[in-house]
């Protein structure tokens, strides 16, 4: 996926920096997720 | 009191740079996610621009809907089930092994664990190899293929079989009375369960996690 957003926007003609940058956008978020959900186990585990 | 004061002029400046740092770091991030609002025809018409003047959300709806060129949700959805999948067989079978290595008594088992470290050689070297066997399997360009090698790391079964062996056999001499009665699968069975998953139960974590 970040082989793709980086061809969509700096690959050679026309860069198509929207759709690259909500597609970083939504990565971001899915990471954020798997973060969110790692972070509460790993708590849950701990107490 | 006078050293809090002679501390103030330090802070100020340590808070001036982390402030500039803070900025430097944030612009692009605030420039990328309002570009994501952005129609084509006005990134390309005003150039670089921090906000966008009409926000829309067509280059969402365009990733979302787009199941043929680039299907995110199912990349995503792969990548999900391939990592869960090799993470819990991991978990499985490197707990299974390392308990065979440290805690089961055998013939040559000392041997045979060294003879397969040796084995757990550079991963580029075996990268040819590893996809003939993969090919040869029918494995290529399927998930089986991301799966299944690795599944027995050597440094995961180390690491477990190492931690294993700490633990004071003792424990588990509460089912001696199935070593008596000859059953030594029984025995090893039950003491996997109740001693070694228990006390190994960290370490699992700790290596699902990763």
């Amino acid at each position: 996926m970040m082989m793709y957003i980086r061809s969509l926007a700096f690959s050679q003609g026309e860069s198509i920096a929207g759709m690259a940058s909500a597609m970083a956008v939504i990565l971001g978020l899915i990471i954020m997720c798997v973060s969110v959900f790692q972070y509460f186990l790993l708590d849950r585990s701990n107490t | 009191m006078n050293t809090q004061k002679k501390h103030i002029p330090s802070m100020v400046i340590a808070y001036l740079f982390l402030i500039v740092l803070c900025i430097i770091w944030v612009i692009p991030l605030i420039f990328s996610f309002a570009t994501s609002f952005r129609s084509q025809t006005e990134i390309v018409s005003t150039g670089f621009r921090l906000l966008p003047v009409n926000w829309i959300l067509d280059n969402y709806v365009a990733i979302l809907t787009n199941t043929s060129t680039a299907p995110i949700m199912q990349w995503l959805w792969n990548s999900m089930f391939i990592a869960v999948t090799h993470t819990v067989l991991v978990v499985i079978v490197v707990s299974v092994t390392a308990y065979g290595y440290g805690r089961m008594r055998f013939k040559y088992r000392d041997r045979i664990f060294i003879f397969d470290g040796d084995l757990d050689v550079s991963g580029v070297v075996n990268l040819i190899p590893s996809y003939k066997i993969i090919e040869t399997f029918g494995w290529v360009n399927s998930s089986l293929a991301m799966i299944i090698p690795g599944l027995a790391g050597m440094g995961n079964i180390f690491l477990v079989r190492q931690f294993m062996k700490g633990i004071p056999l003792n424990l588990t001499s509460q089912h001696e009375w199935m070593v008596q009665m000859n059953l030594q699968f029984c025995r090893d069975h039950r003491s996997f369960d109740q001693t070694c998953v228990d006390r190994c139960r960290p370490l699992f974590f700790h290596r699902f996690m990763e």
